[in-house]
């Protein structure tokens, strides 16, 4: 068959989760789509979830096979509402894909990044003044139903 | 539907309109189909509203049979696993799911692709600096390593379409033994885990499929197009000798279906 190669696992020292949802108690729930989050809060010695919201533990615990995290596998949480914008975020927020496209058009030389950065990053005082430059209208377009888990509002396409 | 099963005539149709109607024949009704976003999406739409309603769809996020109502943009989107089976996660999609078996169909792109089906979509150049480093592998080598039949989507190109591939993410029907360099079948890897290859290739000119020796010849030529010029469009021996005519347009009802069923919005049709 040849030669195979073991290849050692990968254990960084810090992982960056998201998860719309986190108990009082630190467990991790992620609506659906949850990639492999559960091994990579495993796999790094030291984890920060950023969160919708922290709900009562004992809400998480009544489907417990819902939940991708107990809480002593994580070491921090930051609460930070819209924290996955530009991305999406099941039954909370749908991808701003506008955003996304003028992003990738925009940065893709160091200047355009830098330009970028200015506006959106470094240039606003915090997190809320982020959100207030997005808008309300726009954020309400990208506002989830609690039916599908995404927006029926947003354009999405040409027509 | 009131559009009937006519072929549409040059013309009244979008290069797109007709890449879309070619994969979905690839569909097989009660086919698992392991795909990625643009036109594997709009193919498998057209697929489950025509001659494939119970094709299953599995997207990489780990959304396991999802029937989605709006057409999803990206494998991550909520719209992928609405009404799913099973949200599982990535290793459920990849372990729990292709290697395990049970998917009949892929749809991939690459780069590159060789004589044998094998694709790049790494990087051209050297390793550690190269040329350009794409944005595989990504799901790309175990799909094509464990699903039963493949279709390529690609960009026909000569650089593309390349004697000897720059890095190979993805194998084929014979790939290179290491060290010695000499061609083996993908049988003879794979033993017992060997369950398919790519079954097809289909591009912006032609669609071309595999012979028994697992190599690539051309099937049928786009409306349009010519062999010669897809055989100048190949950077190795192409045989053109089993062409067996043009490829079938969409039908009127296919167009219908595509713009007012599966992407209404206009995502990734025009």
């Amino acid at each position: 068959m040849g030669e195979l190669l073991l290849m050692p696992a990968i254990n960084p020292n810090w992982g960056l989760v998201y998860a719309p949802m986190v108990g009082s108690e630190g467990t991790v729930r992620v609506l659906a789509q949850g990639y492999n989050d559960q091994d990579v809060i495993k796999a790094c010695d030291k984890v920060i979830v950023i969160c919708e919201e922290i709900v009562p533990d004992e809400f998480l615990r009544r489907e417990p096979t819902q939940n991708l995290a107990t809480g002593y596998e994580i070491d921090y949480i930051v609460v930070c509402p819209w924290a996955a914008h530009p991305t999406g975020s099941q039954y909370y927020y749908d991808t701003d894909a506008d955003f996304l496209r003028s992003f990738n058009a925009s940065t893709k030389s160091q200047e355009g990044f830098d330009k970028f950065a200015e506006e959106y990053i470094f240039g606003v005082k915090d997190h809320y003044e982020y959100l207030e430059k997005l808008g309300v209208k726009r954020l309400e377009t990208l506002r989830a139903s609690q039916a599908t888990g995404y927006s029926s509002r947003v354009k999405r396409g040409t027509r | 539907m009131a559009a009937s099963n006519e072929y549409a005539k040059v013309g009244e149709y979008k290069g797109i309109d007709l890449l879309a109607a070619a994969a979905a024949r690839e569909v097989c009704d009660g086919d698992v189909v392991f795909a990625g976003t643009g036109l594997p999406m709009l193919a498998i739409g057209l697929a489950q509203n025509e001659h494939a309603p119970n094709a299953a769809c599995i997207y990489e996020a780990g959304s396991i049979d999802g029937r989605p109502i709006d057409i999803p943009t990206s494998v991550g989107d909520a719209r992928c696993a609405y009404q799913a089976a099973k949200a599982g996660g990535l290793y459920e999609a990849f372990y729990g799911q292709l290697h395990s078996g049970y998917v009949d169909l892929g749809f991939l792109g690459g780069a590159e692709i060789d004589k044998y089906g094998s694709l790049n979509t790494t990087y051209v150049g050297t390793p550690l600096d190269p040329k350009v480093r794409f944005t595989g592998s990504g799901g790309n080598a175990d799909i094509l390593s464990f699903a039963k039949r493949t279709v390529l989507i690609m960009v026909q190109e000569k650089r593309r379409f390349t004697d000897e591939l720059e890095y190979v993410t993805s194998p084929g029907w014979r790939v290179r033994k290491w060290p010695s360099g000499e061609y083996v079948s993908k049988q003879q890897l794979y033993g017992k885990y060997f369950y398919g290859g790519p079954s097809a290739c289909i591009t912006n000119m032609a669609v071309f499929r595999f012979d028994e020796t697992g190599l690539m010849y051309l099937d049928t030529v786009h409306p349009g197009y010519s062999a010669e010029e897809v055989k100048n469009n190949v950077d190795f021996d192409l045989n053109i000798s089993r062409c067996s005519g043009e490829t079938k347009p969409p039908t009127y009802r296919q167009l219908e279906i595509l713009y007012k069923v599966v992407d209404p919005e206009g995502i990734f049709l025009p």
